[in-house]
């Protein structure tokens, strides 16, 4: 009896893996999301020492290394406005994504703001969905407004703000 | 460290976009089975087994298990260590602490990434975030990329032109290396015709997804003097955490952008650079410093690198690439194997940068090898912004 020894025919044996998972919020974020939810309000929290204004909230400034106590004082509002620091812009891709057979090429995606909303400082910056998708009417420091989903649709997920639009400034 | 420590071994796979001929085992039983040859050494006289991967990139957990055979790993003391893309340099420093620690006398230190295998792109470049979702298309690496090289671009450290002859540079360098994955023939303009993914950032900057393993064995000073002929010594090495940027979802990598600490992975990398350079006495870098071989996922990389790296003043990375200083024959050589955008098989990447080094250092390179004597290279790899793993090596202690 021989072993096939036909080194051209390579075989490769197929598996595929399906997962879902589900994170807790945390004490700090299960509070911020809340206030997204059920009053399309963004909250954060500043670090009593060295003042940075972290979004979403973190317990402990990884700077100082501080405890940052679930106090009112240490909750800061964000406001429903902020400016957009840079934005970027998905518009080519050449692979194929492997495990879905998805092209990024021919999609049009909206193009991603990275935001310091109002009453944050330079430590304050998320990224988010623009609205506008022609990025020849973007700039470095344009300001924008959150819209946020009715509440009805609001799950306490970043996506409960449903984009970001240009504030229209008068001249 | 308590006791000198030196490379006596290096083993490298050709990268490939795929490997269709091997198993997992089989592809790092050649990288192991090369060191072991380069060390004249046997899988018995192996004290030590490190191996490293970007778990899960093969969908497989537990990949120290699966490969024990490959590695020679049945029976002897060992660790498995996953740092993203800081995996090879994360193994190499706990390599050299295994045999710093002088319970061990050879350490065999293991990398490897067969990305021809599966749903890497989904896992780790274009996973949506299960937080905060909005990944809007980008993808971690590819996002971050961009924060890079728009750094580079708005810092004015150089232009799209300057980019495109870098990234020449770099094919070439590629083209020389017997290991390299892409061995690509470009022209500047080629550079500046791909297809932009995320504005500066071109298809041609970024690096290729490749199948390599890499091994390289390592010693304390009494066995390495007894063992080897040609031992190239680890000066210092300095791995460092950063991960401060905020935790909002897949685009955090991005912010760095819009960030105080600056672009993704550049933190680490220059705060890993100045805590070498103090306790190693360099003060000129450019000048005391050999070579380079870098983690440089992209061209904008490797140009923001020049900066954080203090080879030339903030802003000025332009006049390195004008002068062509970092070009083989250049002053300072910086990544003469092709670099990372040459080959990125990501859990090896961190270890061909040593081995490539070593390889310069003993004057072995062949057709890459540097016109002049190397006696201090620097090398490092870096991983989503968290880790930086930096070393010396040299050729004397």
């Amino acid at each position: 009896m021989n072993v096939n020894s036909n080194q051209e025919d390579l075989l490769t044996v197929p598996h595929r893996l399906t997962a879902s998972w589900r994170e807790p919020a945390g004490v700090f974020v299960n509070r911020m999301l809340l206030a997204m939810r059920d009053k399309a309000e963004l909250w954060a929290v500043k670090c009593p020492i060295c003042e940075r204004i972290l979004f979403p909230p973190e317990i402990v400034c990884a700077m100082c290394k501080v405890r940052i106590e679930d106090k009112d004082e240490n909750w800061v509002r964000l406001g429903n406005e902020g400016t957009v620091l840079k934005f970027y812009h998905v518009t080519g891709s050449r692979e194929v994504d492997p495990s879905t057979g998805w092209h990024p090429k021919g999609q049009t995606f909206n193009p991603i703001g990275l935001i310091m909303p109002d009453g944050g400082n330079k430590w304050t910056v998320m990224a988010h969905v623009l609205e506008e998708t022609d990025t020849s009417k973007l700039y470095d420091g344009i300001r924008v407004k959150a819209v946020w989903k009715k509440r009805e649709e609001r799950q306490g997920l970043m996506s409960d703000i449903k984009f970001w639009s240009i504030v229209e400034v008068e001249k | 460290m308590a006791e000198k420590v030196a490379v006596i071994g290096v083993g490298q796979t050709p990268g490939k976009r795929s490997r269709k001929d091997v198993s997992e085992v089989e592809l790092v039983n050649e990288a192991v089975r090369a060191a072991l040859e380069d060390a004249e050494l046997t899988i018995n006289d192996i004290d030590v087994v490190i191996q490293g991967n970007m778990e899960f990139f093969e969908g497989t957990f537990y990949t120290d298990q699966w490969l024990v055979e490959g590695l020679g790993a049945y029976g002897k003391s060992g660790l498995k260590v996953n740092a993203a893309g800081d995996t090879g340099g994360t193994i190499f420093a706990s390599g050299v602490s295994h045999a710093a620690s002088g319970l061990f006398k050879t350490v065999l230190v293991v990398g490897f990434e067969k990305q021809d295998e599966g749903a890497y792109g989904g896992i780790g470049m274009r996973s949506e975030d299960s937080f905060f979702d909005i990944a809007g298309g980008s993808g971690r690496a590819i996002g971050a990329m961009w924060g890079t090289a728009v750094s580079v671009i708005d810092r004015k450290s150089a232009t799209e032109e300057l980019a495109a002859k870098v990234r020449v540079k770099e094919a070439k360098c590629g083209s020389r290396n017997p290991y390299s994955h892409l061995k690509l023939q470009l022209t500047e303009q080629d550079v500046l015709n791909s297809d932009i993914v995320i504005w500066p950032l071109r298809f041609l900057h970024i690096c290729p997804t490749s199948v390599s393993s890499c091994a390289v064995i390592v010693a304390p000073e009494k066995e390495a003097k007894r063992l080897c002929r040609k031992p190239v010594w680890v000066k210092d090495y300095y791995c460092i955490h950063s991960g401060l940027q905020p935790r909002v979802g897949e685009p955090w990598l991005n912010l760095g952008a819009a960030y105080p600490t600056g672009p993704q992975f550049r933190w680490g990398v220059e705060q890993a650079a100045i805590a070498l350079y103090k306790r190693n006495g360099i003060v000129n870098p450019r000048k005391q410093l050999d070579l380079i071989e870098s983690y440089s996922p992209s061209t904008w990389h490797e140009i923001d690198y020049y900066e954080a790296l203090k080879l030339c003043e903030p802003g000025e990375a332009w006049k390195l690439i004008e002068e062509e200083a970092t070009w083989p024959d250049g002053d300072i050589p910086y990544d003469v194997s092709g670099g990372v955008v040459s080959t990125n098989a990501i859990g090896a990447t961190g270890l061909h940068r040593v081995a490539e080094t070593v390889i310069q250092i003993r004057g072995e390179g062949g057709e890459r090898q540097v016109p002049k004597d190397v006696n201090l290279g620097l090398t490092f790899a870096q991983g989503a912004d968290q880790f930086c793993t930096a070393a010396i090596l040299c050729k004397t202690l």
